[in-house]
């Protein structure tokens, strides 16, 4: 396979054929400029990796969605997510109080990754999202908002809903061979709040953000 | 199939630009730029024996303490599984049961298995190595389970004077577990395996 010299284009915009590398093998490829991305993926050769996927999802719509999930989550961090009657006693859970409890038993590390993992990663993802997509749609480029779009690339591996869920139907299983158990609505939330986050982690393409960076 | 390193080349591991590996700030981004993790294959070294020794803390110390009317019941990890099938709950004690144990376990042995692979040039094709790296990424965070279990847990019974659900310090040894096997993997540089094996 022949490649042609590698010549660094200054500009931010390239001339005719693109040239991509994959991050997952480094290997080198060359894209031509008629490859519309928003309607095809593009997966390496080499090592299977999806390096674009397909889709251009504009600003306004992940800001609109990024702003419902964070509101989902925040009602379900501060709502139960379950009350049941038990040996007399009427107990609720909701998943904040949950870590603080954690926390105040001394297991600050336990807590700790708890909380991160369950509520400031997911929080801190989608408020970024909002963030900077408000930036780049107003063309403002405040000196913080490339460290700011890193962020928000690197916080979606540690927002781990999804395991959440599954944890909280194992507590649910457990919990009602003991006593009757209502789900509240905080639940509700939750799941909802996972499906947009999950729907923007897989939606959202990168490449937008980093070239409306680069426009000056 | 040449890689970007070979022809003088780097991508910005942020906004993954491509520009000449001589550059130390991204063109467009204007963030440093690695052309590889460094010391990748030492740090994933040490997040693992890490990892692996604190496998032994997880799962022998307990993890929840339960205080109904008797005596405090300590739970470990194994012990939580019996008991989830003595209450017929099977499907749940096989899901805690593959999350808990053997999860981190297929991490450990699944890194320890490519980087020793790479480092002896063992009979692996780079397409088996690149499977078992992503298999591990994409189970990795599923080990959380039994904290978020433990978090829930807590906090149903906090206002309960018959049942309380303290947390033991196998959960510490439990989290460390889980965080330095998703650390390890993240160290790890998967380039690296093109790097070392052309195949
Ligand atoms: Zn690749
Ligand atoms: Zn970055
Ligand atoms: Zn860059």
């Amino acid at each position: 396979m022949s490649m042609p010299q590698a010549t660094v284009s200054q500009s931010v915009v390239p001339s005719r054929a693109i040239q991509l590398v994959c991050p997952c093998c480094d290997l080198l490829m060359q894209v031509g400029s008629n490859h519309d991305h928003s309607k095809h993926e593009l997966i390496c050769p080499r090592c299977k990796h999806q390096v674009q996927a397909a889709g251009n999802m504009g600003f306004t719509k992940q800001a609109c969605i990024a702003f419902s999930a964070l509101l989902m989550l925040i009602y379900a961090n501060t709502n139960p997510l379950l009350t049941f009657d038990f040996a007399g006693a009427y107990n609720t859970a909701s998943i904040l109080r949950g870590t603080l409890l954690l926390l105040e038993q001394g297991f600050y590390f336990v807590g700790g990754s708890v909380i991160l993992t369950s509520f400031v990663a997911p929080f801190c993802f989608l408020t970024l999202i909002i963030i900077n997509s408000l930036c780049l749609l107003t063309k403002r480029r405040p000196f913080w908002l490339a460290t700011s779009i890193h962020f928000q690339q690197h916080l979606a591996l540690w927002s781990m809903l999804e395991v959440y869920l599954l944890g909280f139907i194992i507590s649910l299983v457990k919990l009602l061979d003991l006593a009757q158990v209502n789900v509240g609505v905080g639940i509700w939330c939750f799941a909802a709040s996972f499906l947009l986050s999950s729907y923007l982690v897989h939606k959202i393409s990168g490449e937008l953000y980093w070239s409306t960076y680069a426009k000056r | 199939m040449q890689s970007a390193r070979s022809q003088g080349l780097a991508q910005c591991q942020h906004c993954h630009w491509v520009q000449a590996i001589s550059k130390t700030n991204c063109e467009r981004c204007h963030l440093t730029i690695e052309v590889r993790i460094k010391h990748s294959e030492q740090r994933c070294w040490a997040f693992l024996l890490t990892a692996f020794v604190f496998m032994f803390p997880a799962n022998l110390l307990p993890i929840t303490i339960l205080s109904s009317i008797g005596a405090p019941q300590p739970e470990t990890i194994i012990s939580g599984v019996f008991s989830l099938i003595d209450s017929d709950m099977e499907i749940i004690a096989v899901i805690v049961f593959v999350a808990s144990i053997v999860v981190p376990a297929i991490k450990i042995i699944g890194l320890a298995l490519i980087l020793i692979s790479l480092q002896l040039r063992l009979h692996l094709n780079n397409s088996q190595r690149i499977f078992i790296y992503r298999f591990v990424d994409v189970i990795g965070k599923w080990s959380m389970i039994d904290l978020f279990v433990l978090s829930i847990m807590v906090a149903v019974f906090q206002y309960n004077d018959l049942v309380g659900v303290v947390a033991g310090f196998g959960a510490t040894a439990f989290t460390a577990v889980v965080l330095l096997t998703i650390a390890a993997a993240k160290s790890f540089d998967t380039r690296l395996i093109w790097d070392k094996c052309l195949d």
